[in-house]
């Protein structure tokens, strides 16, 4: 007995054993080389399978003299969800991709940590004019996010947006017809909004004029088109206490309070916008692209506009995202630009044409405008009005704890939409209070 | 006289039988009432997922559930089976699908007959430094599980086990929770039977498996069943651990692949889910024969 | 002689059974400790490698001590422990005890009620978050038992006659039931008792009685208080609303988690032989009695096991607030705004997501400490009764 049972725990033993630590002793596969440029994506299935084949049109490039000839780009995809800390993770094992598709909000702190190139020396080189050009080149907001400036003012450049997006505002056709609306004549003005808001707004069939989501990056289309600054130019101090934050944000609250056209989307457990829009509750929500293909196969008959315009005209947030590349030892000055010159192919006018084009988004490159056209002429119309937003969105404040300013002011927009009778504040207390906080944690 | 005595007692239960009829009756009803009601309560978000999984693309928060004609017609217009189709096809899951298999089977197996090993020496030995152990063990499951995600990985990486089976299933292994839940359990074994079993000529091991695992089997087997559930579904251990593209994938990093910044193809997500929830009901229906021989094995012991 | 080496033996196998588990504890669980509680004393400098972390001492927990959002989401915290923790022990052990009799269909029950174990926790949440969404399920409940127990049927009785009656009399009925449980409670709590004269006993009868009317049923009682907290719930939907957010979250849970006790509830309980209950029988106990007296105190190890486990899940809860609240709707008290369902593990990761890695720490051993106290009371408590 004791014989075989020794026998059998030796077995499991060595089993263990092998299991364990087999990989310690065989070698590693083989990896990528100095030739090599590895891009990590976080791209949906369409979009993932576009931007493939770029990157094979980029491989077969065969001219000679090329910037990056000699180089082959290889595509890995990371889930959207989980990438902050898949990077994180990779940057403290030391082995970060080439190129990584980032959420824009990320670039402060990639910059602050020091692990992205910057690549303003290279547009430089070319030449100081040209430089400017380049970035011209780009819709301003979505290159915006790129550019950070550090503590002795001197700019950096760590990369090129690869998609970009802001809010319009969308509505309900048939919504509009019910409530003897014209459903061409979608709300140019603030004052126009509310009017149309209040004939739409219908208790008994419980469908509500407008829908709002309440973070700081729906809000911004509000601060922005009554000209409310965030930070100011700096960046050290927060500006939120001016009388034209104070007036968005009175607007906004009046839409739930006083006009009571709004439906609840803010709060938490109500439907929030999209659901909401879908369910025909919401007649009017700010929305970005992302969801247009999706409104359309629920066969709502909507129609997308510009951002009603405040005092300061139409404007709006943005979102979307970059490509940076990120510092890697032993890296060679051609591999550098060899990146460089992968990352202005994929944004080139050419390309983001057939980008827009073929997946129904806004290019990043402003010449690519004109070269877009849709055969659906209700997609075009759609497309075109987001193009148009785009011209007028403003980045968003480049702050190194950017997800710690929702944290702080999110809470206190809300309280002020409650208002003060029903344990919420008002206004000016929520402004003022949000300021203070963010002037102490967020912008030390 | 038996014969009678035998008689007089089956009329006896025969006169019982009526009265339990009728005054245990309505309680009985409401009591399958009530449980059913709770059971529809509970099993609701389930019914949901599945029904979500059938619907079309886009329509997921749409709460429309009832077609509006009962004829084929009505139905597709607010279902289709694509969802299905689609997980499987486009999107390798398949892979995804053995990949989670494996680490969760190995991973709750040995992680169970550890935790079994290290319970039943909690709960039934007496040793140097026991209550401090027990006190280091108990500190280990109040840190919540992100504090311990970068020295774990930095600690896998530094072995090699970097987008490894190994690296996937291994560091988890320890399972605190389930060391505390089989001392509790086991310490309602009563001694009486462990001294008769050293009596008999038992060594430590054969006590352990032929008088403790079979008293214990219903629990054992819950541990099993929860950590394979939660190896089955733990998303950003696989996700930091793994290459990008790696062959290893699990189906909850494949999952999120269906989460963009925007919301997610919640259709697609659920019908996924459904997919994924079918080795974990097979695993219960499996279990809950193993709960019931467990139950009578013990009883008859006695 | 012969118990010492006995001691030494024994001691030599409990270590070799908790070897396996021991070694990896050791490496993947014991040194991350160690590393978080370095890490509480340091603040994250610039850069990602693990050389990049300043040493700041005790700073982070000095700052945590005078964060009010901390204090505030230990408070929600153990407010969201004392709802869930006994609800969830109640109701595993009620439906164990419902489950283990003769009952038909017994098995398909049994995994009726488990299976929502087996769900992903953000999916259950998203779920359950359209449940309670404005215009979902629940929320017409509510709307609906609102509108009947305020129905003027007074007022309604010429144009809706049916409607009316009904009404009265289901609320009749819920008045009656109310009155019913204050006439109880006044017949277990009478004064009458302490008093020498009959006299002062009664009045202090009628006051005691006539607080508790007034409690009830005055216009700042509870009724009233109820009827105020529906209303809001109508109009911020339920988890919107601060004061109904956290009960129906842990609502959701404890229904997702209920059948999770129940197995273990049923194979402590399934493990007591018939016998010790027959034995009962011919000692002549009712069903409540064996319940006390038997099934209680054996299954007591499974109690304080989902006690305590029950306390620690709480204070590290995150996925369900993630998925549902977010942190909750916003009250604000003494002029901060402050989240509803802000528990300490979600205020943890919104800290570990702000890459606040130092503060985190510090954090989770602050509260390591506390769960250990708590533990600590608890194990007494439970202890002493044995």
């Amino acid at each position: 007995m004791i014989k075989s049972s020794t026998i059998v725990s030796y077995a499991i033993g060595a089993f263990l054993f092998i299991f364990l630590f087999g990989t310690v002793f065989c070698s590693g596969s083989g990896g990528l080389g100095r030739n090599d440029i590895l891009v990590w994506h976080s791209y949906g299935p369409d979009e993932a399978k576009f931007f493939e084949s770029i990157v094979d049109e980029w491989n077969a490039r065969t001219e000679e003299n090329r910037v990056g000839a000699g180089f082959r780009v290889h595509v890995a995809q990371i889930p959207w969800m989980g990438q902050e800390s898949k990077y994180r993770t990779s940057l403290i094992a030391g082995s970060p991709p080439d190129i990584g598709r980032v959420d824009t909000p990320f670039i402060p702190e990639l910059s602050y940590n020091g692990v992205l190139e910057d690549i303003k020396p290279i547009m430089d080189a070319e030449s100081k004019a040209l430089s400017a050009e380049v970035r011209l080149d780009y819709v301003p907001a979505a290159m915006e996010s790129n550019v950070i400036k550090d503590k002795s003012g001197v700019e950096h450049v760590y990369g090129f947006p690869d998609q970009t997006n802001g809010a319009c505002l969308f509505f309900n056709k048939d919504l509009f017809r019910q409530a003897g609306l014209d459903p061409e004549k979608p709300p140019k003005t603030w004052e126009e909004f509310l009017e149309y808001a209040k004939k739409l707004t219908n208790k008994e069939r419980d469908v509500f004029g407008f829908g709002m989501d309440n973070s700081l990056w729906w809000t911004f289309p509000f601060f922005n088109t009554y000209g409310a600054k965030f930070l100011s130019d700096d960046g050290t101090k927060c500006l939120l206490n001016s009388p034209e934050a104070q007036a968005a944000l009175q607007f906004k609250v009046d839409l739930f309070q006083k006009h009571k056209v709004e439906g609840g989307a803010w709060a938490s457990g109500g439907q929030n916008t999209e659901t909401g829009f879908m369910n025909g509750r919401y007649a009017m929500i700010l929305m970005g692209p992302w969801n247009v293909s999706r409104f359309r196969s629920a066969k709502i008959n909507f129609g997308v506009a510009l951002v009603p315009a405040g005092p300061k005209g139409t404007s709006t947030n943005v979102g979307g995202t970059n490509m940076v590349i990120f510092k890697k030892p032993g890296r060679t000055p051609e591999q550098l630009k060899a990146c460089y010159a992968f990352l202005r192919y994929l944004t080139s006018p050419d390309v983001q044409a057939r980008f827009g084009t073929k997946l129904e988004q806004i290019p990043v490159n402003l010449k690519a405008y004109d070269r877009i056209k849709l055969d659906d002429p209700e997609k075009d119309k759609i497309l075109k009005t987001f193009m148009e937003q785009m011209k007028t969105a403003q980045p968003r404040p480049k702050v190194l704890k950017y997800s710690q300013l929702e944290t702080i002011i999110n809470p206190e927009m809300e309280s002020a939409i409650v208002g003060p009778e029903k344990g919420g504040k008002t206004v000016e207390q929520a402004l003022k209070n949000a300021m203070e906080r963010i002037d102490n944690e967020a912008l030390k | 006289m038996t014969n009678n005595a035998v008689e007089v007692q089956k009329t006896h239960m025969r006169k019982e039988k009526k009265k339990i009829n009728y005054s245990q009756l309505i309680p009985r009803i409401i009591l399958y009432c009530l449980l059913t009601f709770g059971a529809v309560v509970v099993l609701f978000p389930l019914i949901w997922m599945i029904l979500t999984a059938f619907k079309l693309p886009g329509t997921a928060f749409k709460l429309s559930f009832i077609p509006d004609s009962p004829t084929g017609s009505g139905l597709a217009r607010l279902y289709t089976l694509a969802n299905f189709s689609k997980v499987l096809s486009e999107f390798n899951f398949m892979k995804y699908f053995v990949n989670s298999l494996i680490v969760a089977t190995m991973a709750a197996v040995f992680a169970t007959a550890f935790s079994c090993m290290a319970g039943y020496a909690f709960a039934k030995k007496e040793f140097a430094y026991k209550e401090f152990l027990f006190y280091l063990l108990l500190g280990t499951m109040m840190i919540p599980g992100m504090m311990y995600l970068v020295p774990q990985f930095v600690i896998t990486i530094k072995l090699g086990w970097f987008d490894t089976y190994q690296g996937m299933i291994v560091p988890h292994l320890a399972n605190v929770f389930g060391v505390f839940m089989m001392r509790q359990f086991m310490r309602s074994i009563p001694d009486s039977l462990i001294e008769a079993a050293k009596l008999d000529g038992a060594s430590e091991w054969q006590t352990f498996t032929i008088i403790i695992i079979p008293l214990a089997m219903p629990i054992i087997v819950t541990l099993f069943l929860l950590t394979f559930l939660f190896h089955w579904s733990n998303f950003i251990w696989q996700l930091v651990i793994t290459k990008p593209g790696s062959a290893l994938l699990t189906l909850p990093v494949g999952l999120a692949y269906f989460s963009g910044p925007h919301g997610s193809e919640w259709e697609m997500m659920m019908a996924a889910s459904c997919f994924s929830i079918v080795p974990i009901a097979i695993l219960f229906l499996v279990a809950q024969n193993f709960f019931i021989e467990g139950m009578t094995k013990g009883a008859v012991k006695e | 002689m012969a118990k010492a080496m006995n001691q030494a033996q024994e001691s030599k196998v409990a270590y070799l059974f908790l070897a396996p588990f021991l070694i990896i504890f050791t490496v993947f669980l014991a040194y991350p400790i160690l590393y978080s509680l370095i890490l509480s004393f340091e603040e994250s400098g610039a850069g990602y490698s693990l050389n990049a972390l300043n040493f700041v001492g005790l700073k982070n927990y000095f700052r945590l001590a005078v964060d009010y959002e901390f204090w505030w989401a230990i408070l929600m915290t153990l407010y969201y422990a004392v709802l869930i923790v006994p609800m969830g022990i109640l109701s595993s052990l009620v439906l164990a005890i419902l489950l283990n009799n003769k009952l038909s269909f017994k098995n398909v029950f049994r995994s009726a009620y488990f299976l929502p174990n087996v769900l992903d926790m953000l999916v259950i949440g998203i779920i359950w978050t359209l449940i309670y969404s404005k215009g979902g399920i629940v929320d017409r409940i509510v709307e609906y038992s609102f509108e009947f127990f305020t129905y003027n049927f007074l007022g309604n009785m010429a144009n809706h006659f049916i409607i009316s009656i009904f009404t009265m009399i289901t609320q009749g009925a819920l008045y009656g039931l109310i009155l019913l449980g204050i006439y109880k409670i006044y017949t277990v709590f009478s004064m009458k008792r302490y008093t020498k004269s009959e006299f002062t006993g009664n009045v202090l009868d009628v006051i005691v009685y006539g607080t508790a009317f007034v409690l009830v049923f005055g216009s700042g009682g509870i009724l009233g208080g109820i009827s105020g907290i529906a209303k809001d719930a109508l109009e911020r939907g339920i988890l919107g609303t601060p004061a109904t957010c956290m009960p129906a979250v842990v609502f959701a849970l404890v229904v997702k988690g209920a059948g999770f006790g129940m197995i273990l509830f049923l194979a402590a309980i399934q493990n007591i032989s018939e016998s010790v209950y027959e034995a009962a029988d011919i000692d002549g106990c009712n069903e409540f009695q064996k319940f006390v007296y038997i099934t209680l105190p054996l299954v007591k190890p499974i109690i304080l096991f989902m006690a305590v486990t029950g306390i620690i899940g709480a204070l590290n809860a995150f996925t369900e607030i993630y998925a549902m609240t977010k942190g909750g709707p916003i009250m604000t008290l003494f002029g901060k705004s402050l989240g509803a369902t802000k528990l300490t593990g979600y205020y943890l990761f919104t800290k570990w997501e702000q890459s606040e890695y130092g503060y985190a720490a510090a954090m989770s051993y602050a509260l390591l400490v506390l769960t250990i106290v708590i533990s600590k009371v608890q194990e007494k408590y439970l202890r002493a009764d044995d």
